[in-house]
């Protein structure tokens, strides 16, 4: 494989890390953070790329190198540059309610998918780049076969697709239907005639090998169809577009599935193949129409929250491990009850309420239930279900920052971690790349003496003091050290192994805080968040880091959402109308 | 195409793999041997398997490393789970692993492919090239009906690392990892599930894979580079189903599909049941000769695994970052107790020819750096366990390249001995700097 080296990726982790001392003089010119290979497709432009944020706040004195394509800063001609077009496997969660819709519950039920592998943190770039593996494929067989099974026994919501799997003694003449009615369902496509033919045959052999039962030739026509490539991966290569046939833009039934599956996480319904197909998928308000009518299904609510289950990493909290002598409250219940209170919080500030989605970060209220009452410290809601209340103002909460999903998860099991909990802000908040630690670096803490014990924020401000780990250090712990009132499953606390928490810190970019509800604040007027919103959308859905050529686009859609009161679901629009959205480069 | 055998099917014992018991003996497949017992039936030379197992966040190598060198060496602190089987252990101390960039953990996995990773971006890469399981495969994987197979312990892989380096102990190439399974269930379906017996749809089953070439065919010719070598693998994936629903059933009756489901309870991670169930399952899969070529990923480099079932409540990898944690002393003495775990079943188990699965299997253990405090790879050890029909020296020795702390070699010298005895043609591994064209001598055995 043919590899560049290119100075970009280098220049920016120097640049997140001011003084980074960097240089490993074992290794000549080739030290880790000051030269970075990448590939030449899907180069990895992190969140601080000149443009994304001209203000990035630490990068006094560094000129970042961009790769020759575009320089975008400044607002001086840009080339928009799409993403390459080429495959992307349906994740998990598409394949699934895709299942769902075409076959019914029953048939979701049994759907069991490979699993999704991400890349740069992110299932949708892991699904547009990796290759599946050999047991990969035999999943799929066997994943297609309980599907097909479970569909034939209850028909009726295929049956709605192709009303001919519901008569009494169906023809072979049903196997041409299911091909090409249901076929065009779960491909996204029209099928043509070549590839209607090798589906029917597969079906009459089947039925003839199964002593003539319709059923069995239904069943293995649906396993080939779900076997398909044309099913496991959406083929996004796109068009010539007529205004300006330099761009290629997705067709209609590649824009139609590309919105489906990024809204309500499915293959699109048989009315929106109809509306592409006849050519009324085109203009923006077209798109912005079908977009609206989209966020008006219960399938929207559900995709938005798997999207941030999975951004939030709340999907690991099923599995985390606590040190249960110390947190014996910590159980599975709980963890659920977390995961559950920060996507209520979502469904409450995006859907019940449309209103500005920085909300997550300085909402003074949330929703508890009697076990997270208890560990906030809440009087108990009525009954045994969730209940929004007030958050106490004493213990300095606010948002997400404040809930126990965050805190637990991003802590270990034994102690908080002010290093995961910065490093998630700087990641998932502000779309920020933070380097690893240099070549040779001794990463242990100081030996403890127990007569002298110290807090979490003592121990790691000596191992600040090491000027090869400040440089990244003060980027992140300071964040957590803000947090430090929170022990590692979430409850307030005063004292760390019996010291006082004084939980002040700084950073240069944000300056000073004292708990959530202070970085709250700073994050919710930092311009950087409002673009991580939206640069999220762009690695976590459509599965690429977003590219030099794309910011000036970014930006656009960065003003408009701030235009717009910061509502989620007009980004959400004006995302799925957008050239980020509806181009493709040529194919990768 | 998958045709070798053409032994009638024979039912042999039951297996019994529904706890974490049970090493399954299996009697000696006499049908599968020529009249002299040196040969399968039909001339193709006895079976000999490779196994990479990879535990992380290194040890502590004084109290790792043995004090004296060749034969009968003594064991040391963290080696001395290996004593029943210490004959078959070779240890391999200060050799350097020459891995061409570092940012912790990754450049650890150069030590499985002699490749540098790529795509490396902050804690960000991808494996730069096959690893040796891979190349073994490649080599004798067309033999069995399953090529290799990718098993996993610990599923608390590292959430601060990304790509897939740390993530799948297996490659075939940068985009292509092997993620290992981490359900001894589905690890059961993967293995045997295709030999249970179900109404013989064969023929549909190929019907529905000639389409999927035929479709896949057709879409190739609109897609860019990566993505046709995407379909490619896709394409092995089809190949591999085909050859399994063509295999004919194995010499061994099916061990039953085991109960456990690798699932916590309080935050408990049944590491030690798991590890025993997933070794039973690669037992039975070599005595049945279902794959010769298998990887291990104990537990990830920087991962979250936490050993709470013997009280460690602190995370390994947390404890790796403290050099006098008497909790990280325990650990890694709790991982070599697993990897022993799995060398006491292989040497307990029967081969086609009598012998048991030590003399017959090479066993390939590292980890992603030597300790986990400095995360440095200058002296990272090696452990090869079994000597694979004498192609390695038995009994084992400690060879050290350098004395404590230096370092000198390359780990790649070993990873190319271990391609050799598999590959006689093979004449080097990796690239760039850890690439190596120098097989280690003083490990090669009588048969090599």
């Amino acid at each position: 494989m043919m590899r560049l080296v290119l100075p970009l990726g280098g220049c920016l982790l120097l640049a997140a890390c001011p003084s980074d001392p960097v240089a490993d003089p074992t290794d000549g010119g080739t030290t880790t953070t000051a030269s970075t290979t990448t590939p030449s497709p899907g180069t990895d432009t992190t969140g601080d790329v000149p443009g994304t944020s001209g203000e990035t706040p630490t990068t006094a004195g560094e000129e970042p190198t961009t790769t020759g394509t575009s320089t975008s800063s400044g607002g001086e001609e840009e080339v928009f540059e799409p993403a390459p077009g080429g495959l992307r496997r349906l994740q998990r969660h598409h394949y699934v309610g895709s299942i769902r819709y075409l076959f019914g519950d029953a048939a979701a039920g049994a759907a069991a998918p490979p699993e999704d592998y991400s890349l740069h943190g992110f299932d949708a770039i892991g699904a547009a780049e990796l290759s599946l593996q050999e047991s990969a494929i035999e999943q799929l067989e066997a994943s297609a076969r309980a599907i097909a099974v479970a569909a034939v026994a209850d028909r009726s919501t295929l049956g709605g697709h192709v009303p001919c799997v519901l008569e009494g003694d169906p023809g072979d003449s049903c196997y041409d239907a299911v091909a090409a009615d249901l076929g065009r369902l779960a491909w996204r496509r029209p099928l043509t005639a070549e590839e209607v033919a090798p589906l029917v045959a597969i079906a009459k052999e089947a039925r003839a090998w199964g002593g003539g039962d319709f059923a069995t030739g239904l069943q293995y026509e649906l396993m080939a169809l779900l076997q398909s490539p044309y099913f496991i991966y959406l083929v996004e290569v796109g068009e010539p577009d007529p205004d300006d046939p330099a761009v290629r833009r997705l067709t209609p039934t590649e824009l139609a599935a590309r919105m489906s599956f990024f809204l309500l996480g499915r293959t699109p319904d048989a009315a929106l193949l109809a509306t592409a197909e006849a050519g009324e998928l085109v203009t923006d308000d077209d798109v912005r129409a079908v977009a609206e009518a989209m966020l008006a299904r219960p399938e929207a609510r559900a995709t938005l929250s798997t999207f941030y289950s999975e951004l939030f990493q709340l999907r690991d909290l099923a599995t985390l491990n606590k040190n249960n002598e110390l947190f014996p409250q910590f159980t599975t219940e709980l963890a659920y009850a977390m995961t559950y209170e920060t996507l209520r919080l979502i469904d409450d500030i995006v859907w019940q309420q449309d209103a500005d989605f920085r909300t997550l970060l300085d909402a003074d209220y949330t929703f508890v239930n009697p076990a997270l009452a208890s560990l906030y410290g809440l009087p108990p809601p009525p009954g045994q279900g969730f209940a929004k209340v007030a958050l106490s103002a004493e213990q300095g909460r606010a948002g997400l920052l404040g809930q126990a999903s965050f805190l637990a998860r991003f802590a270990h099991p034994a102690e908080t971690s002010p290093t995961r909990r910065g490093q998630f802000i700087r990641a998932k908040l502000l779309c920020e790349a933070v380097p690893p630690p240099p070549p040779g670096v001794d990463a242990s803490l100081p030996p403890e003496d127990p007569d002298k014990p110290q807090t979490m924020k003592q121990k790691l401000l000596q191992h600040m003091e090491d000027p090869s780990c400040n440089g990244c250090h003060s980027l992140l712990d300071p964040l957590g050290f803000a947090l430090e009132n929170y022990d590692p499953i979430g409850a307030f606390r005063t004292l760390d192994d019996g010291l006082v928490i004084d939980p002040s810190a700084s950073t240069a970019d944000l300056g000073p805080f004292a708990s959530a509800r202070d970085l709250a604040a700073l994050l919710f007027d930092d311009p950087r968040v409002t673009a991580c919103v939206i640069k999220n959308f762009v690695r976590g859905s459509l599965g690429h880091i977003e590219r030099l050529g794309e910011i000036g686009v970014l930006d656009d859609l960065e003003a408009d959402f701030v235009a717009n009161d910061h509502r989620l679901q007009h980004l959400l629009v004006e995302l799925t109308a957008s050239p980020v959205f509806r181009a493709v480069g040529a194919p990768k | 195409m998958f045709n070798r055998r053409t032994i009638p099917r024979r039912t042999f014992l039951r297996g019994l793999l529904g706890g974490s018991t049970a090493v399954v003996g299996l009697p000696l497949l006499e049908a599968m041997l020529d009249s002299h017992g040196e040969a399968l039936a039909d001339g193709a030379p006895l079976p000999t398997r490779f196994v990479t197992w990879f535990f992380g966040n290194g040890v502590i190598l004084p109290r790792f490393e043995p004090t004296a060198t060749g034969p009968n060496y003594p064991l040391s602190e963290q080696l001395e789970p290996l004593a029943g089987v210490r004959d078959y252990v070779t240890v391999l101390t200060g050799l350097r692993n020459r891995c061409e960039q570092t940012v912790t953990h990754h450049e650890g996995m150069t030590v499985f492919n002699g490749y540098t990773m790529t795509e490396l971006a902050g804690l960000f890469s991808k494996a730069g090239g096959p690893t040796i399981d891979q190349l073994i495969a490649a080599k004798i994987g067309q033999d069995t009906p399953i090529a290799s197979i990718h098993l996993g312990v610990s599923k608390h892989l590292s959430v601060m690392d990304s790509g897939t380096t740390m993530h799948a102990l297996s490659h075939k190439g940068p985009n292509e990892p092997q993620y290992p399974q981490f359900n001894p269930q589905q690890a059961w379906t993967d293995l045997f599930g295709a030999f249970a017996p179900t109404a013989d749809d064969r023929v549909l089953r190929t019907s529905i894979l000639d389409a999927v070439r035929d479709q896949t065919a057709a879409l190739r010719t609109k897609l860019g580079k990566l993505d046709n070598e995407r379909l490619d693998a896709h394409l092995d994936g089809v190949s591999a189903l085909e050859k399994k629903i063509e295999a004919t059933a194995p010499l061994c009756a099916l061990p039953e599909k085991p109960t456990e489901t690798n699932t916590d309870i309080n935050g408990v991670e049944p590491i030690t049941a798991v590890n025993a169930v997933m070794s039973d399952l690669l037992v039975y899969a070599f005595q049945c000769d279902i794959t010769r070529v298998a990887s291990m990923l104990f537990h990830g480099g920087a991962a979250e695994t936490v050993f709470s079932e013997i009280g460690l409540w602190s995370g390994h990898h947390n404890n790796s970052h403290n050099p006098n944690s008497e909790e990280l002393h325990t650990g890694i003495v709790h991982i070599m107790g697993r990897f022993a775990d799995m060398l006491e079943k292989f040497k307990a188990s029967i081969d086609i020819d009598g012998k048991n699965l030590l003399d017959t299997s090479i066993i390939y253990c590292s980890s992603d750096c030597a300790e986990g405090w400095t995360h440095s790879i200058q002296r990272q050890p090696i452990i090869l366990a079994g000597h694979g029909r004498n192609k390695l020296v038995y009994p084992g020795i400690h060879v050290q390249a350098a004395p404590y702390p230096m370092s000198d070699g390359n780990t790649s010298d070993v990873l190319l001995t271990c391609l050799q005895a598999f590959d006689k043609t093979a004449t080097s591994i990796g690239a760039g700097a850890p690439m190596s064209t120098t097989p280690m001598e003083a490990i090669k055995g009588t048969m090599f």
